[in-house]
């Protein structure tokens, strides 16, 4: 567990990458796990169960849709889609998460 | 906002949320299970790690579910559960204490659902509480002259609007019909703009029509105008006849305004006959008027206290005594009845306040235990305080809504038992209840839930964990006693305090009906007459015209006395200034009033009574030489004490008009005490002879048959002068009945809320004395065992409530004085000490707070051993 990275450094990052994840296409609550890992290179391990209330909390905002539909294998699975204001808060918040990340680096690599 | 929304969309489908979360995180398992087994682990091993690496799924869905409901509120809802499965389990303790509660809520919500009606509501206009009515700071004097009013509206800034008003009543005459008379008043011009009405039709009254000279004007009220005129808008710029003079008809008011009173007609005071405008100590109105903008009611009593000083200085020939204050039109709410009514139902309210509170401590012994299980679980004592403090509001929220109920019901009694009462206009029809009431009512639930809940909230969450767990629930009651016995010496307290209030209403309540035996009123009818003014204009016709309509009545059967009062009894009189002879001068206040009022001839008789000392008046008396004045019993001893009062001379001045000639006379008869006043104690009455001041007259009849005679004196009187107006005709057991209404009603209010009191306090005290017997059944079983006899046991009970008993009985008979002072105003014959009331009352407390201590207590002492140490 020493190689992944802790995602509640900065709050909101989780919901981020979610969103990220979900512009592609509508996607599971495992195959967005699977995802996020996949693409960091096993980096980032989301835990079940932050995934789970981070989906519930974008539910609430409304960024997000779950609708029921057949997996891949032919299972009943709750697939979640990016809504139209997901997809402009999802644009809203990598510009600002890009700011920070530079912010942050310009602060550690200062001398 | 739209959050919100979502939230409670998804707390509508909430059981659909569970199974939609177990089923997708079911799946996310199997899925992850699955990818291991394709990496060659075996099924089972893949089974196990999945579920390793999910971690715990109860916490997930938890999580979940905290996103939609915050935490807080889940808690409450688990708690809201608890207590109503608490309350279901408990049936007999919920019942009792909600009863209880919802009986004092009930009557609680009753009087301020009156008071609200009567006071608080104020007048049916935009802003009722900027009217104000000025007043004397003289108690119960509302009197201003024109020329106080001119000052007053110079001199401040407070006030968007003064106006004068007096009220009298019109009669209205038009061609080819009969008179009518209508309650109405000679009002300032700017009367309807005090609270900001307009008339319906027609126009308002200007400030010309105020001036002396002014072409008279009428403004009809709605109902004169539908009643009289059938609604006829053609009404407006016709003549009548106001009081047999012509008047135009300018303007109608719209239904429902009849300020300043019960006012169905106006005119300005420019048509009022003899009004001296440029004196200042003729004072024959009552001043009102309207708040500024922005200016509160203490700033403008400031103003008008410094103006009113200024013209004292200035005038102290007329206005050295006399100060204005302006108070709300409606009155005030610190009204010694309303105060008093609203203790009393203080004192019941806590009374079941603490009965509650006691059943909840002796409950506490069997609740111990549970929280403190709860505490040992990590439950934070907050957490437990709430949780108890939520069963006492869902407790308090049940009875404020039984009581609620009940309310609703003591307000339709209350409305019965005053109807046909002549109330001013803004209390008809408003026995009703609006959100003020409602927000009482909560109120009220929440500071008694409150109350009666936080002592034993802090009770149980105090124990100590280790003690509750280790020992038994039942013996472990301890420091609840020490509360339990506080309660009892305030419920006991507030009870006395509320029982002698009672006793003293209920006292002063017999007093006054059994003065009003005094008089027979029975057989009586008062007939008000309107001479026409243009055929009678001086006293002497006046008196000639009462005599002629005397004598002829007299002649008839039917009528078996007759005879003319300027007031008849209950109803009211001037208040005169009385002053004796200053050499026969007592000690006593020299400038003491007395009701004045002017009889004829047979007064007493068509009364039924028969004078104490000296003689009644003969025909002649009142004629210059022939001074004569009877005073009644009470104004007897007030003013003379011992000292035979026949023979005495006393002088009597109208203190609000300096205008009229006071009048002197020696004394020749002293009258039994027939209250003249409305709603008073027993007053003084001088009695002055007809002739002396014939200004206007009511005609008293007496009748074996009142229903006949009102046709006979109706008829003989028009036959006499057809002009004449009668009107009013109403029998005098009305009048009497008008005028002591307050008597009756809150004296019965009080004395049900004591009984209420009564009840309560003595079920309290046994139930606290009951609970501790089973309590304490084992101990009681093993000193009965071990050979204690039946009246030791008993005496255990009793004694350990005696001290709480007599501390408060004690500190009750301290707060019953306070209780003494409060009522005075409204006492009639009555000492507020009344030493009777005291200890009759404190007696009847002691003895049934004492039976309730034995009765429990003998239960105790017939415990069965054997049956006892086997409670378990």
């Amino acid at each position: 567990m020493g190689t992944t990275v802790p995602l509640d450094l900065l709050p909101g990052t989780l919901e981020l990458l979610i969103l990220k994840s979900l512009a592609a296409g509508s996607q599971h609550g495992y195959g967005i796990a699977q995802r996020l890992r996949t693409v960091s290179d096993d980096l980032l391990q989301v835990g079940e169960s932050s995934l789970y209330p981070a989906l519930q909390r974008l539910l609430l905002k409304g960024w997000v849709k779950a609708e029921w539909g057949a997996s891949e294998n032919n299972r009943r699975a709750r697939y979640y889609r990016l809504t139209g204001t997901g997809r402009k808060q999802l644009a809203r918040e990598h510009a600002g998460f890009d700011r920070l990340i530079v912010a942050i680096q310009k602060v550690l690599n200062a001398t | 906002m739209r959050d919100f929304i979502r939230r409670i969309r998804q707390l509508i489908h909430w059981r659909r949320f569970d199974d939609d979360l177990a089923e997708e995180m079911a799946f996310h398992r199997d899925m992850a299970a699955r990818e291991r087994e394709e990496q060659g682990v075996d099924h089972d091993a893949a089974a196990r790690a999945a579920h390793r690496t999910f971690g715990s799924a109860a916490l997930a869905a938890d999580r979940a579910r905290d996103v939609w409901i915050p935490v807080g509120l889940r808690d409450l809802r688990a708690d809201l559960r608890f207590a109503f499965r608490l309350m279901w389990r408990e049936r007999a303790f919920t019942a009792t204490a909600v009863l209880t509660l919802a009986l004092a809520i009930g009557i609680s919500n009753t009087v301020y659902t009156v008071i609200n009606a009567m006071i608080l509501r104020g007048l049916p206009v935009a802003h009722p509480d900027r009217i104000v009515l000025l007043s004397d700071t003289e108690p119960n004097s509302f009197s201003a002259s024109y020329r106080d009013l001119e000052d007053w509206r110079a001199a401040t800034s407070s006030f968007a609007e003064l106006a004068l008003f007096t009220n009298t009543s019109f009669t209205i005459g038009d061609e080819g019909r009969s008179p009518e008379v209508f309650s109405g008043s000679f009002v300032s011009a700017n009367i309807f703009r005090v609270i900001e009405e307009h008339p319906l039709l027609g126009r308002e009254f200007l400030a010309a029509d105020e001036q002396s000279g002014a072409a008279p004007v009428v403004v009809l009220g709605y109902s004169v105008w539908a009643s009289r005129y059938g609604s006829d808008p053609s009404i407006v710029g016709r003549t009548v006849r106001m009081n047999y003079r012509p008047a135009t008809v300018i303007g109608v008011m719209p239904p429902g305004v009849r300020f300043p009173l019960v006012d169905e007609v106006w005119m300005p005071v420019s048509a009022m006959p003899g009004l001296q405008r440029e004196r200042r100590d003729v004072r024959v109105f009552r001043a009102c008027g309207r708040l500024a903008a922005g200016v509160s009611m203490a700033k403008a009593r400031a103003e008008l206290a410094a103006v009113t000083e200024r013209l004292a200085h200035d005038y102290p020939a007329t206005n050295r005594a006399f100060r204005a204050s302006p108070q709300p039109f409606t009155g005030t709410a610190m009204h010694p009845m309303f105060l008093s009514l609203f203790g009393a139902v203080s004192c019941v309210l806590l009374i079941a306040c603490a009965n509650v509170s006691n059943l909840l401590l002796a409950r506490s012994g069997r609740r111990s235990r549970e929280i403190s299980v709860r505490t040992a679980l990590g439950a934070m004592r907050w957490r437990v305080v709430r949780q108890l403090l939520i069963e006492s509001v869902l407790l308090a929220s049940i009875a404020g809504a039984l009581g609620f109920i009940l309310s609703v019901a003591g307000v339709k009694a209350f409305a019965y038992s005053v109807r046909g009462i002549n109330f001013a206009y803004w209390y008809n029809e408003r026995w009703t209840m609006d959100h003020r009431v409602f927000a009482f009512v909560c109120g009220v639930c929440a500071a008694s839930a409150f109350l009666f809940g936080l002592v034993p909230a802090i009770h149980l969450s105090r124990r100590d964990v280790y003690d509750a767990i280790k020992q038994d629930a039942r013996t472990t009651a301890g420091r609840s006693h020490v509360w339990a016995n506080v309660l009892l010496v305030a419920e006991i307290g507030f009870a006395l305090m509320l029982l002698v209030g009672a006793g003293l209403m209920m006292r002063s309540f017999l007093a006054i009906y059994r003065a009003d035996l005094t008089a027979d009123a029975s057989q009586v009818m008062t007939v008000s007459l309107r001479p026409p003014p243009a055929k009678v204009t001086t006293p002497d016709q006046r008196l000639a015209m009462y005599r002629r309509i005397e004598e002829r009545l007299r002649t008839n059967p039917a009528l078996t006395a007759v005879t003319v009062a300027s007031a008849p009894p209950y109803i009211g009189a001037p208040m005169w200034r009385i002053e004796l002879d200053r050499r026969r001068q007592t000690s006593e206040d020299p400038t003491r009033r007395a009701s004045f009022v002017t009889i004829d001839r047979g007064y007493f008789e068509a009364l039924g009574v028969r004078l104490v000392r000296g003689r009644a008046f003969t025909d002649d008396d009142g004629m210059p030489g022939r001074e004569a004045v009877i005073v009644n019993q009470q104004f007897a001893t007030m003013f003379f004490g011992d000292v035979d009062p026949i023979g005495q001379r006393l002088c009597a001045s109208n203190p609000d008009n300096r205008a009229v000639a006071s009048l002197c006379a020696p004394i020749v008869g002293v009258s039994p005490t027939v209250r003249q006043q409305f709603m008073s104690d027993l007053d003084p009455v001088v009695y002055f002879p007809l002739r002396a001041n014939p200004i206007s007259g009511m005609l008293l009849i007496r009748s074996a048959d009142l229903r006949s005679a009102a046709t006979v004196v109706r008829s003989e009187v028009q036959a006499i002068e057809p002009d004449i107006v009668v009107w009013r005709l109403m029998p005098l057991e009305t009048w009497m009945e008008q005028s002591r209404w307050g008597h009756r009603v809150f004296g019965t209010m009080f004395t049900v809320f004591a009984v209420i009191a009564l009840v309560l306090s003595a079920g309290g005290i046994y139930a606290v004395t009951a609970y501790s017997v089973v309590e304490r059944t084992k101990e009681i079983g093993i000193r009965v065992a071990l050979g204690a006899r039946a009246s030791r046991v008993m005496a255990l009970f009793v004694r350990r409530k005696l001290p709480a008993l007599g501390t408060g009985l004690a500190l009750g008979m301290g707060g019953a004085f306070g209780v003494g002072r409060l009522v005075r105003s409204m006492l009639v014959q009555t000492s507020p000490t009344d030493a009777l009331t005291l200890t009759s009352l404190g007696g009847l407390l002691a003895g049934v707070a004492l039976l309730a201590v034995v009765v429990p207590a003998l239960r105790a002492s017939r415990i069965d051993p054997t049956v006892a140490l086997r409670h378990e």
